[in-house]
């Protein structure tokens, strides 16, 4: 038979069975005539409640390019995750110093930090940077109302506030541009009692979680964000804080990367993960105590509008608080 | 999103889209299906979308670069969408070592029956799959845009911006490899008149 025939009636066999999907006209015409922030897309894959609250940010940032300041620290692949493990140690013996809060349900997390984000236009592939202050008050709970309140960091601009409704009886209530609508709802606690306090167990509910909403992602990768949600941006109990980090150490493939300074000034070292999406998700400890500071995202390559090396996102925590009123 | 964009050529279509984001939708609309129709057979239904997604998004960052003087913009779409095919290799040879694989099971289960014409043609298409997969790229891509994507070998010549005498010896090329992974005689080529 000839060879352009047995082609014909293979790429028949091989058609899709239905029409085009449906939602590929959205993803394309949405990416395209709206551009997006470069790292929405990033954080697109993350599991876990903080989405939200990030999500809200979004709304408000535009973008953010930083020269990455990575001082590489010697050795291989081995060192490095020896190194990592220590510095993980330190970071939880820390983690166990701090005081632990009693903590109500109808009071809020409050979280002061600065940030910068680096934002991309998809069309046009030029990217721009946005510093801000921000504070945030997350509902214990997830009942009440909370806040984000943010303003640029430089030039003196004034504070945006951004309300984050509270889920009431499986409602929530939102406004935006003027309309107001309710959806159905599950609350989102900004604090969760009982978290394990053992960093074996504390790996194995981050890995569950992972388990349970799985992606794309690597299993390893989505674990080490999970594990960045539950402590950024949050409060938890010292015990089940120093958790988290001992389990930190024992995902495979996180490693020290060097020296960086925090997005706030501070002297610091990250432990990072590579993601496969080219990008190192980064968790930033002080150099000296190893206390957590932040977190950061860099790109691993040239490419997509982006440079190796080219800090996507720099967060640095600088306080937080279990307060009774938002605002306070 | 202007009614005229609806009914004009895809040039007009395309430069009105310079001004206008959304008349872009209309390329979408017009060429979606074909581009992923062609990017299924050859990566599969995830790659496939992915790459189709990547091209339409490509298309319309470069659309201040497309020459309006091309009324269709098949050929246009088509190289976008060849280059993302090429990114994604992996996953155009795991579906060609799929098809062979699959064709090897039937074909061994068929002979303990009886060998007979639909034995033979599934064997004919693992032997097609290998053939495929052991082209070298650019003759791939101009024997399966000749075979699949309904251009013609001026379009294709267009799409992957080189000569149609090009497209004719790549062509040529991939067809005596083909033949020869399937197990025909490589001498009735000699005397095909080249088109």
């Amino acid at each position: 038979m000839n060879e352009m025939k047995l082609l014909d009636e293979l790429g028949a066999a091989l058609d899709p069975a239905g029409p085009l999907p449906q939602d590929l006209r959205r993803r394309v015409l949405t990416a395209a005539v709206r551009p997006q922030p470069f790292w929405r897309r990033l954080l697109a894959g993350r599991a876990g409640p903080r989405v939200a609250v990030v999500g809200g940010l979004a709304a408000v940032l535009t973008a953010g390019v930083l020269a990455a300041q990575v001082i590489p620290i010697g050795g291989g692949e081995p060192a490095a995750q020896a190194q990592a493990a220590d510095i993980l140690a330190g970071a939880a013996a820390q983690a166990r110093l701090q005081p632990e809060v009693p903590v109500r349900g109808d009071q809020f997390v409050h979280v002061e930090s600065v940030a910068t984000v680096l934002g991309m236009n998809e069309a046009t592939k030029e990217s721009s940077t946005s510093t801000i202050t921000r504070q945030v008050w997350l509902s214990v709970d997830g009942t009440h109302d909370g806040l984000i309140r943010q303003r640029p960091r430089s030039g003196g601009g004034d504070w945006t506030d951004m309300a984050l409704p509270g889920c009431r009886d499986g409602v929530v209530t939102q406004t935006k541009g003027g309309v107001t609508g309710t959806q159905a709802c599950t609350p989102t606690p900004a604090y969760v009692a009982g978290l394990p306090t053992d960093p074996d167990a504390m790996l194995a509910y981050l890995y569950r979680g992972v388990d349970e909403h799985p992606n794309k992602n690597p299993r390893d990768q989505q674990a080490f964000s999970a594990a960045a949600d539950l402590v950024d941006e949050a409060y938890l109990a010292p015990a089940s804080l120093a958790a988290v980090f001992g389990a930190v150490a024992r995902i495979p493939g996180v490693s020290v990367v060097g020296e960086v300074t925090d997005e706030a000034g501070r002297e610091g070292v990250a432990v990072a993960l590579r993601e496969v999406q080219g990008t190192r998700s980064e968790l930033i400890f002080d150099r000296g105590s190893h206390a957590y500071l932040g977190t950061r995202t860099v790109a691993l390559h040239d490419g997509e509008g982006l440079t190796a090396g080219q800090v996507l996102y720099s967060g640095a925590v600088l306080t937080v608080r279990i307060v009774d009123r938002v605002g306070a | 999103m202007t009614a005229t964009a609806e009914r004009a050529g895809d040039a007009a279509v395309i430069a009105a889209s310079r001004t206008d984001a959304e008349a872009f939708g209309v390329i979408y609309d017009r060429h979606a299906a074909g581009l992923h129709r062609y990017a299924y057979r050859r990566l599969g239904p995830e790659s496939a979308e992915d790459a189709v997604a990547e091209t339409f998004l490509a298309a319309f960052r470069h659309r201040g670069r497309y020459d309006l003087a091309r009324e269709d913009a098949r050929p246009w779409l088509f190289g976008i969408l060849t280059k993302e095919i090429a990114r994604r290799w992996r996953s155009e040879q795991a579906r060609y070592r799929a098809l062979s694989r699959a064709a090897e099971g039937e074909a061994a289960e068929g002979f303990a029956d009886e060998v007979d014409a639909a034995v033979s043609a599934q064997a004919a298409r693992g032997a097609l799959a290998d053939g495929l997969r052991g082209l070298a790229a650019r003759d791939r891509d101009v024997l399966l845009l000749i075979a699949w994507s309904g251009l013609s070998y001026e379009e294709v010549a267009q799409t992957l911006q080189i000569n149609v005498g090009t497209v004719r010896s790549r062509l040529h090329r991939a067809r005596r490899k083909l033949r020869e992974a399937l197990g025909e005689d490589t001498m009735t080529d000699f005397f095909e008149v080249e088109r």
